[in-house]
């Protein structure tokens, strides 16, 4: 289960062999709480470096919350804030040599989204009532009802596994891709050809890198902000009225 | 790379789960508070500023009547002056002329009684002279009743002649 060779081990010590993503998770879950308690402790009326980032983000994350579900939407503001963090600060570290993004793992997204289908049902059931919600499942038109509830319901089920395999797939590409730029980068020192063809292949590999990293901070942000937004949309969908919705 | 690891999934809700109570209760609760304070301090110290906007509105609006009625009252305390410095000019002028007009009359009151009193001097030494001529020519030629009336007529004449 542990993947981890020696250095590793020395490096990030795993004593008790938890599975490497979970631990990878554990590290960014363990981050972002250091994060915010130095930030809490430092909590000032007039905020200053930290906190006015984390002020910056908080209040970003409610406005799109109050867009999407008006006055409802800050309620939601611990979910959403974490989620974002969670996700970004994952699809992150597996740009440090050594770590793994824990979002490059099936489970880890599918736990999130299976996270965000819970969130969405319980609230929906608690805003509509059971058959309030359920009912709008059905429609309108009522007679088509047969027809439109299997859909709806399978739509519904479909959504966990879209949002966990669209950032599995990019955060795993992103890995991929750099792991084989640094695979070929070694390759090309180590592989007999001619010098010419050697360096202008290892030089390739070396520009390709950084540039792929630096892609890959983007893919980072805008995957996690894909996933807070779909949260949103799907959980203001479900707490909405139907006029509203 | 696909593989369905239950426990993993298990691990990711309950970390995520444990997180976000975690995060809730350390920070979170506490930062919309500070928040809201800031937004209610902010908020107050608009609704200070507008009071003491409208007050320094109203001061202003105050002193501008109190200036108004300075303004006024200065205005007219000019008028007051001016109207009372021209009287007060008007009247010294007239005073001056009037004692202008007192001393003329006296001088001219002196000098015609200088003159009258020349004139009788005259008179007096006139006929004296005439007299003494008179004398002189009688001594002459007339006896004394001759000479009485041709003083007589003389002086009437004279009298007539200073009239």
């Amino acid at each position: 289960m542990n993947e981890a060779g020696p250095l590793k081990e020395f490096l990030i010590p795993n004593p008790f062999h938890v599975p490497e993503v979970v631990y990878m998770s554990w590290i960014v879950m363990a981050l972002i709480i250091v994060f915010f308690i130095i930030v809490r402790l430092t909590l000032k009326t007039l905020p200053r470096g930290a906190q006015n980032v984390t002020e910056f983000f908080l209040e970003w994350i409610i406005k799109r919350a109050e867009e999407y579900m008006g006055k409802e939407g800050p309620r939601f503001l611990p979910l959403f804030a974490l989620l974002f963090l969670f996700i970004f600060i994952s699809n992150l570290l597996g740009l440090i040599p050594g770590f793994k993004s824990p979002t490059s793992n099936i489970n880890v997204t599918l736990g999130l989204g299976l996270i965000i289908f819970c969130a969405t049902h319980y609230f929906g059931i608690k805003a509509k009532g059971f058959f309030g919600y359920f009912k709008h499942f059905a429609g309108p038109p009522f007679w088509l009802a047969p027809l439109l509830f299997p859909i709806h319901i399978i739509g519904e089920l479909i959504r966990p596994l879209s949002l966990a395999f669209r950032l599995f797939g990019n955060i795993l590409a992103k890995e991929i891709l750099l792991g084989i730029l640094a695979t070929l980068l070694v390759t090309f020192a180590f592989t007999d050809m001619p010098w010419i063809v050697q360096k202008m292949l290892e030089t390739g590999s070396l520009i390709l890198r950084p540039l792929i990293m630096v892609l890959g901070g983007l893919v980072c942000f805008i995957q996690a902000l894909v996933f807070t937004m779909l949260a949103m949309v799907y959980i203001a969908g479900a707490v909405s009225t139907s006029e509203e919705h | 790379m696909l593989n369905f690891e239950p426990y993993i999934l298990l691990a990711t809700i309950i970390t995520f789960l444990i997180g976000m109570v975690l995060i809730w209760n350390v920070f979170l609760k506490r930062f919309l508070k500070v928040l809201e304070d800031r937004a209610a301090g902010v908020k107050e110290n608009i609704e200070s500023a507008e009071k003491n906007k409208t007050e320094s509105e109203n001061l202003r609006l105050e002193y501008q009547k109190h200036l108004d009625e300075i303004d006024k009252k200065v205005q007219q305390a000019i008028k007051d002056a001016t109207k009372e410095g021209i009287e007060l000019k008007n009247d010294i002028i007239l005073k001056a002329r009037q004692e202008a007009k007192d001393v003329l009359d006296k001088t001219y009151e002196k000098i015609n009684l200088e003159k009258e009193k020349m004139l009788k001097e005259l008179r007096i030494e006139v006929v004296n002279m005439s007299v003494a001529i008179a004398e002189k020519l009688i001594k002459e030629n007339l006896s004394h009743k001759v000479n009485d009336r041709i003083v007589d007529e003389v002086l009437a004449e004279i009298e007539k002649g200073g009239k």
